[in-house]
């Protein structure tokens, strides 16, 4: 599981470099995610730009990881392609995530606040 | 593991192991088979996820914690079937 990140003074960034968050890679994800976002990061942006396919297994994941970082802290979503972008809205996990449509947009908006 | 014999031609028949790893890999072939090449990028997307779903759940209960043979027969209809 390839991740990526960037981190400024307020936000750290996680670009997943993989094609699909999937049933045989959700574990590895979230084990991957709970390691990186050990900072104190107030808020964590997760850019889906390459990501391709997302199964429940894999946005099961991606609500753990938001549920490990706790209420004080905020995980925000970028760059859906279609078919991830499906999934968020068939669930209505797209009410739960605020989501930006690139990751520029992600960070001009958490470094403004 | 025998298949039904009454195939339509553009039919992709697979079989591999319960197992997710397996299960993507099904998928990848699935998706990129005959019966998928005449639906929009959408569509296929969509029956990617629905298989993904099923097989994964497959996967994760049909054999109780052990592992065992899959087939999965992929083909179009045209008309839902009953």
């Amino acid at each position: 599981m390839q991740l990526t990140t960037q981190t400024r003074p307020k936000v750290l960034s996680v670009l997943v470099m993989e094609d699909r968050i999937d049933a045989a890679s959700a574990i590895q994800f979230k084990e991957r995610m709970r390691d990186l976002t050990g900072t104190a990061h107030p808020r964590v942006v997760l850019d889906l730009a390459r990501v391709k396919f997302l199964d429940s297994s894999g946005l099961g994941a991606i609500v753990a990881v938001r549920k490990l970082l706790g209420p004080d802290r905020v995980m925000e979503l970028s760059s859906l392609t279609p078919t991830v972008e499906k999934v968020f809205r068939l669930t209505r996990m797209d009410t739960i995530f605020t989501i930006h449509p690139s990751h520029e947009a992600a960070i001009a908006n958490a470094s403004a606040t | 593991m025998p298949l039904p014999p009454d195939q339509p031609p553009d039919a992709e028949s697979l079989v591999f192991t319960a197992d997710p790893a397996a299960v993507r890999a099904a998928l990848a072939r699935l998706i990129a088979a005959p019966p998928m090449q005449d639906l929009t990028a959408g569509d296929r997307g969509k029956v990617e996820l629905v298989l993904a779903e099923v097989l994964n759940n497959v996967a994760e209960h049909a054999y109780a914690g052990g592992s065992g043979p899959v087939a999965c027969l992929l083909y179009t209809s045209p008309s839902p079937r009953d």
